[in-house]
């Protein structure tokens, strides 16, 4: 941030406290409230980190480990006292407090699985899940990390919220995931959430990886240790984000980090060791072989051009004396100790996780290099190329200084290195070289070079990461509560790639040496400020006013520096004879102020309307203020009190968010270069970008309506949501003619998209005994996404071949059969970034089962083949405890369907590699054949469709089985309390998909672009964990 | 409960006043201004250095369009190569592929990217000329404005020789763009001595380089126009010295300053030199079989290191030696060229001692090249012209065209003119004999109707 910036942003919130203190009448003397909350039961016994609050002030305390509370500060009067704590019912009591005297109140709560009063955290502080009229998923991290195999933040997230889809890409270690909520919003934009932690905006960028590996890269979601998490929230649209404005339009992920109790130090210690296994089925490389060797296809064969002989196949993927899969490890040792008094908690926590991929250099490779090169060793990242080892360490503090002044000072660091292997999309690459090899085998084994030098090409990145946060709330009257916080979130990124002289693949000029350097800094910063006035404006209603002020910037900055031809065993860029340097800068910045006003009827019915308005830094865009409004309703109905049917809210909301484009894109501008003049490099420069002032903000709208009802008291939650979610004025970058040459496109305010769906989680405690308890989750969503309002143009996605995915906008549908009405069919409109192609049929006219191309029909023209993202997800997970919880059994199925995926690897294998199955073998099949016919003998009309394939799957996610151990065994070790975890991931998969496996992306994180190609699958993860409580 | 509801109002009212306050302070619009590094505004071009910028920047793009760059987007002089009988493609890419086996589909994205190239080639260079007329650079004297002329020019000109008839000009005016209408091949020519003309008017000097580009281009241009038009084409090339070379710059800064000639067939191996392609192809590679170098043509000298294959890893490589390094000047018209068109001219007329002797004296420049004798039929001379005119002009751009003008001009069928038959990666050659509009043409409001060329023949 600029000083001069944010001096004005302190300055401004330092003037809003002022005035709000100005404003206040004198403090009067004052009483407290003191007491114990305990459970009662079968978990009988002091409730920690309860929430205890006089209800219509902002007057509060946490509960310590011992279950006691203090509220100092409480003017005199009588009040309502309510206690909230996860997993039990809500309670309420009144209490008179007199000035200078304690009165004490106890609390006893019954367990309840799933209540309405759970706190929820928002833009403008906290509120409880019946006072938002919206869905807001909360996934409690700190429970969840020591029994599930969890490894990063999207792990959380996969199978644990309807409507949240994590797209995994590959089971490169230390390779990210894409995450969409509620479908994708933007055709050029993001459609990436927002993640937020502790209040502060955060760095969660993909693909941030200066040099290219092939198609996956770094995600930052990566640097945080869900260790150090205590909850997530998913606000899941505009209808619950508009209060973050801009940058809120794919949904919030709210990130809180643990915080200390008050009570005496309590030490965790953890250690997971596990292995990570590719369990892929690799298919045969394939070669038909006349008589005297030479190739022949079926088709070729049929023909008569040739005989084939001799049906051969390899795999060096499969063989295990060739291939370059092994088991890979994973471990992790961390620790953590929480405690502090009333007045100080703290939580300090630290962790490092080591992990090596499942590629190794195969052993006769190992010795092949060694001797070639004459060197006594290889170097562990030649055997190894795919690495990760992070640690993390935590520190955050809470005080309270006096009954009206507290605050909170958080600092998470986190520094990683990871090697990248070379893979999917890639000459240089792995699974490109060993699945599109001859199936002669042996030299011919390998479709570009042997492991032995795809291994030798390193890429690192090393990462430095300090998110921090500094926040003081302010209550001056008990009305009244103030509150700013100030954050960063830096990160250093360094990345390097290196082929030594003489050494990797010998692709282009790779084999005289090349290394690169990319340095790069991205820093967030994030100032809020503002306030919560609570009132009862009479008995019966309530009102909650809140205003403020966000700040938030996203500023990254970097060189990169290459070059290639390196003297033997030099390892610098500086050694390179021909260097390259380049400079990038981006810059986004966003002020807004916001207004909220929740009136509550009754403690049944809440309604809530904000507006935000932001100010935007993406220069040229129409500068004026973006609105952002917001409303919402939610009505606990009096119908069902207790029973079967036990409760029934009712809840309606809409609102408001948008994003920004990086850069300014509204205007002309030119990009720099060099160019070659009378012999020597001299500055040129062409046209960027062809600019558009009267370009506007994407903005994005949501309307979502749902119930929540609980049966048998509690025991079943049923939430059901439907969504309808628009982008208006969308932008887009449109592709413009060619013969306007580049820039390729132009950023333009066209189209709408849409999303619609449904959303359901059922919650359910189907047993509660002292020896079995039985509880389960199921979730499902339906997603149905629409690009509409397009104009005359198709941008299209371009995937080198055939455009096979695009966003294309509403066609009009030609009636097949006489309308019996008279109006007009409405248009059928299609997703962003579905699949497209030529369709075509067979048939075998003679019957010599094989085809040929006359016996294979082109349509015409492209048609419609379906989504690239799944519309259909449904997850079930249960859990099992026994002998009073000693033992936990629990197990996740996922389910992800309607969506299809271009199965480019048995594509590219068939076109260009000719040595996939369908092109030999009469047993393949005349589908296979008939899907090889139409891609490769068509000429202009060839068509990929038939290797775009349903995807539909169901994985077998997660299992867990935990054992509390005795606490004998604990005690023996100092302990008070220890379990031992036994995980696993990714343990089956059930598909007609037929590539490698139907979550497989080899474009990584790319926007929209799916297929698979040539990339390994998700690991399959095995791990043991101890956890100790002291 | 009035008393109530008012003083929560007065409350709220406080709290609005405040944060109010505070965000006037704050001053929203300062606070989200920021300064951009990485691009420039087109004000900061205008001036003598930032026109010979935008100078320096078009010459670089035409450099790309022609030959390439270090990897990424062919040139014109590449796909011309490919499609003909000069490369057979050693690489992966199936859009490489469908166009060498002559079956190019409207949505073949990698052809999008070479025409893309041409189109901005021409727009920057025609920026680059109003940039430098407007900060007082002399038409009649700058030789950089008769160097931007001719490469307009002779962006015209390689759509004319490569494409299909009915191809557009988009333009921009005013910064909006003008969308192109669909030329026809004599159109586009047309377009082309407009500029050439300019140039042959700008620049200083009959001998200078871009008269003899203007020259020899333009002559090329009048040779696709027919047979009618050969005679003016060696009259227009009469003056054009034999040694002359016009070439575009390259270096190794960045990958669009490479030779991208060298870098896809030498260094990336995807494009390898063919000798006999589909059955129709001409020897490149010297005597049969092809895999001797020593008896390589002087004019196409190549070199194939033991078992090297392509990019592939299954199609034999074998390497260009014209260019030796990335770094290497392009050539991209000649004096030889120009000898070649009088030669065409003197054959045309029926001046066969003429036309023998312009071929001999152009072979005698070279050591190893034994002078030819007439192969006394029609026929046979037309086919000895052009192989001639492939050997010397190897890698120029040019073969694809005269292909087109064996079979337009002289009355061969492609079939006997283009490689045909089985396709050594499966399937057979297809029929192109040009490429077409790219399909995200459909953006050009001219083409609401669809995309199709006007005429696909040759």
């Amino acid at each position: 941030m600029h000083g001069k910036n944010l001096s004005r942003v302190v300055a401004s919130l330092t003037a809003a406290l002022l005035l709000g203190l100005m404003a206040s009448p004198a403090a009067a003397q004052t009483g407290s409230i003191t007491g114990r909350v305990t459970a009662a039961g079968g978990t009988a016994g002091p409730l920690e980190a309860a929430r205890v609050t006089v209800v219509g002030t902002n007057l509060g305390a946490a509960t310590n480990r011992d279950g006691v509370y203090t509220i100092r500060g409480v003017p005199p009067g009588t009040y309502t006292v309510r206690v909230i704590r996860l997993g039990f019912a809500q309670r309420d009591q009144s209490v008179t407090v007199t000035a200078m005297q304690t009165v004490t109140l106890d609390f006893t709560l019954s367990e309840a699985p799933f209540t309405l009063e759970e706190i929820t955290t928002t833009a403008t502080g906290e509120a409880r899940k019946l006072e938002v009229g919206n869905t807001i998923n909360t996934i409690r991290v700190d429970a969840l990390v020591e029994r599930a195999p969890i490894r990063d933040v999207s792990q959380i997230l996969a199978a644990r919220a309807p409507g949240v889809q994590v797209l995994p890409s590959s089971g490169t270690v230390g390779s990210g995931n894409r995450i969409r909520i509620r479908g994708s919003n933007s055709v050029s934009l993001s459609n990436e959430p927002l993640f937020v932690i502790d209040g502060v905006r955060a760095n969660s960028g993909n693909g941030d990886l200066s040099f290219g590996v092939g198609g996956q890269s770094a995600s930052r979601l990566l640097d945080i240790n869900p260790e150090e998490i205590a909850d997530i929230q998913v606000l899941k649209g505009p209808s619950a984000s508009a209060i973050y404005g801009t940058g809120g339009s794919n949904g919030v992920i709210l990130i809180t980090t643990k915080r200390g109790i008050a009570g005496r130090a309590q030490w965790n210690l953890w250690a997971e060791g596990g292995t990570l296994e590719d369990r892929t089925t690799y298919p045969s490389n394939y070669y038909g072989a006349t008589s005297t060797g030479g190739r022949c296809r079926l088709y070729e064969q049929a023909a008569g051009s040739c005989t084939i002989a001799d049906l051969l196949t390899f795999s060096p993927m499969r063989d295990t004396s060739t291939s370059p899969l092994a088991t890979g490890y994973r471990q992790q040792y961390g620790g953590s100790v929480a405690g502090g008094s009333d007045a100080v908690q703290y939580f300090v926590s630290g962790e490092w996780e080591g992990e090596r991929g499942a590629f190794e250099m195969p052993l006769a490779e190992q010795d092949r290099i060694l001797t070639a090169s004459g060197r006594a060793e290889l170097r562990p990242e030649e055997i190894h190329p795919n690495s990760r080892s992070k640690y993390n360490v935590r520190a955050n503090t809470n005080f309270i200084l006096n009954p009206k002044t507290s605050g909170s000072v958080l600092i998470g660091y986190s520094n990683s290195w990871t090697t990248f292997p070379q893979n999917d999309n890639n000459v240089n690459g792995i699974h490109s070289s060993g699945l599109n090899g001859d199936g002669r085998g042996g030299t011919r084994a390998w479709g570009f070079f042997r492991p032995g030098e795809t291994f030798q090409r390193f890429t690192k990145q090393t990462i430095d990461r300090l998110n921090a946060s500094a926040n003081a709330n302010w209550n001056p009257l008990t009305w009244l509560s103030t509150s700013a916080t100030l954050g960063i979130d830096i990160t250093q990124r360094q990345d390097q790639q290196l082929q030594r002289f003489g050494e990797g693949p010998d692709f282009s000029i790779q084999r005289s040496g090349f290394a690169g350097e990319a340095r790069f800094k991205t820093a967030a910063y994030t100032a809020n400020a503002g306030g919560t006035a609570n009132h009862r404006l009479t008995d019966r209603i309530t009102s909650k006013t809140s205003a403020g002020f966000q700040y938030s910037e996203f500023n990254t900055h970097g060189t990169n520096g290459n070059g290639d031809i390196l003297p033997p065993g030099s390892v610098t860029v500086t050694s390179a004879s021909t260097k390259r340097l380049s400079e990038a800068t981006s810059i986004t910045k966003s002020a807004g102020a916001y207004v909220e006003e929740v009136l509550g009827l009754d403690e049944r019915l809440y309604l809530t309307g904000s507006v935000r308005f932001d100010k935007n830094s993406s220069t040229g865009i129409e500068a004026k203020t973006i609105v952002y409004p917001k409303a919402a309703a939610s009505y606990l109905t009096p119908w069902f009190e207790g029973g079967t049917l036990s409760s029934l809210r009712l809840r309606a909301s809409y609102g408001t968010a948008g994003q920004q484009p990086s850069g300014p894109v509204a205007l002309e501008t030119f990009f720099t270069t060099t160019g070659v003049l009378n012999g020597a490099d001299s500055p040129g420069v062409g046209l960027n970008n062809f600019g558009d002032p009267t370009l506007k903000a994407e903005r994005s709208w949501e309307v979502e309506t749902g119930f929540d009802l609980g049966m048998f008291d509690g025991k079943v939650a049923v939430e059901l949501t439907a969504f309808h979610k628009e982008t208006d004025d969308a932008l887009i970058f449109v592709t413009t003619p060619p013969s306007l040459g580049f820039p390729s496109g132009q950023f333009r305010n066209v189209g709408t998209t849409r999303n619609q769906g449904l959303e359901l989680i059922v919650n359910g405690q189907v047993l509660n005994s002292e020896n079995l308890t039985w509880d389960f989750t199921v979730t499902g969503s339906l997603t149905k996404n629409r690009l509409l309002d397009m104009p005359e143009q198709i941008p299209f996605i371009s995937q080198n071949t055939n455009n096979t995915q695009q966003h294309r906008g509403c066609l009009d549908e030609t009636p097949t059969v006489p309308s019996s009405f008279s109006g007009k069919l409405a248009p059928r409109c299609y997703p962003l970034g579905g699949y497209w192609g030529r369709p075509y049929k067979f048939n075998d006219a003679n019957g010599d089962g094989i085809l040929v191309a006359s016996e294979v029909t082109m349509g015409d023209s492209l048609e419609y083949i379906g989504p690239s993202q799944p519309t259909r997800e449904a997850t079930f997970t249960t859990l099992f405890g026994l002998f009073k919880n000693r033992i936990q059994v629990s197990t996740t199925l996922d389910y992800h369907g309607g969506h299809f995926l271009w199965n480019l690897q048995e594509d590219f294998r068939c076109r260009a590699r000719s040595n996939c199955q369908g092109m030999y073998d009469i047993n393949a099949g005349l589908d296979q054949q008939a899907r090889l016919v139409a891609l490769t003998l068509k000429g202009a009309s060839n068509s990929t469709t038939g290797y775009i394939e349903k995807a539909d799957y169901m994985k077998w996610r997660e299992v867990s089985v935990s054992y509390n151990a005795p606490s004998s065994w604990a005690s023996a070790l100092g302990a008070s309390r220890m379990s031992l975890t036994a995980t696993g991931r990714n343990l089956a998969t059930i598909t007609d998909y037929s590539g490698l496996d139907p979550e497989v992306n080899g474009q990584g994180e790319a926007n929209f672009a799916q297929r698979e190609f040539l990339s390994i699958p998700p690991l399959r993860q095995f791990a043991l964990r101890v956890n100790l409580t002291f | 409960m009035l008393n109530s509801l008012w003083h929560g109002g007065l409350r709220t009212a406080r709290l609005g006043l405040a944060v109010g306050f505070a965000l006037a302070l704050a001053g929203c619009d300062s606070l989200v201004e920021y300064e951009e590094r990485d691009v420039l505004p087109p004000t900061a071009l205008n001036n003598a250095a930032g026109a010979n910028a935008l100078y320096v920047g078009a010459l670089s793009q035409f450099g790309q369009a022609f030959a390439g760059d270090g990897g990424g987007t062919e040139g014109q002089a590449l796909i011309a190569g490919l499609m003909s009988d000069e490369f057979f493609h050693s690489g992966t890419f199936s859009t490489r592929v469908d166009y060498d086996m002559r079956a190019t589909a409207l949505d073949n994205s990698t052809l999008e990217g070479v025409f893309r190239n041409l189109q901005t080639a021409r727009i920057d260079a025609l920026r680059a000329v109003d940039a430098m007329l407007a900060t007082g650079a002399a038409a009649g004297s700058d030789a950089r404005i008769g160097a931007m002329y001719v490469r307009v020019g002779a962006l015209f000109l390689y759509a004319a020789q490569n494409y299909c008839s009915g191809i557009p000009f988009t333009g921009i005016v005013g910064g909006a763009p003008v969308y192109g209408q669909q030329l026809t091949t004599v159109q586009m020519l047309d377009s082309a001595d407009v500029y050439f003309d300019k140039a042959l008017a700008a620049a200083a000097g009959t001998n200078s380089v871009n008269h003899n580009t203007a020259r020899v281009l333009k002559a090329r241009g009048l040779q696709l126009r027919g047979t009618g038009q050969f005679g003016a084409a060696s009259t227009l090339v009469a003056s054009v010295p034999t040694t002359f070379v016009a070439v575009n710059e390259h270096s190794e800064a960045l990958g669009s300053t490479q030779n991208g000639i060298f870098v896809f067939n030498v260094q990336n191996e995807r494009w390898s030199l063919a000798h006999r392609e589909g059955v129709n192809g001409l020897p490149f590679r010297g005597a049969d079989p092809g895999t001797d170098n020593t008896k390589a043509d002087p004019r196409v000298p190549w070199k194939r290191d033991p078992g090297d294959v392509g990019f592939d890893n299954s199609s034999p490589q074998y390497d260009l030696q014209i260019y030796k390094t990335r770094k290497d000047n392009s050539r991209f018209t000649s004096g030889i060229e120009a000898r070649l068109i009088e030669a065409e001219a003197a054959l045309q007329a029926g001046n066969t001692a003429t036309w023998l002797s312009k071929l001999n004296e152009l072979r005698a420049t070279v050591a190893g090249l034994a002078p030819l004798t007439d192969p006394g039929t029609s026929a046979a001379r037309v086919d000895m012209m052009f192989s001639e005119r492939a050997f010397w002009l190897f890698a120029t751009g040019t073969r694809l065209s005269d292909m087109r003008r064996m079979v337009k001009q002289y009355g061969r069928a492609a079939t006997s003119v283009f490689p045909v038959g089985a396709y050594p990666k499966g399937g057979s050659y297809g029929t192109d004999v040009n490429f077409p509009v790219p399909s995200r043409e459909n953006q050009n409001p001219n083409f609401s109707a669809g995309i199709a060329c006007i005429d696909r023949n040759a």
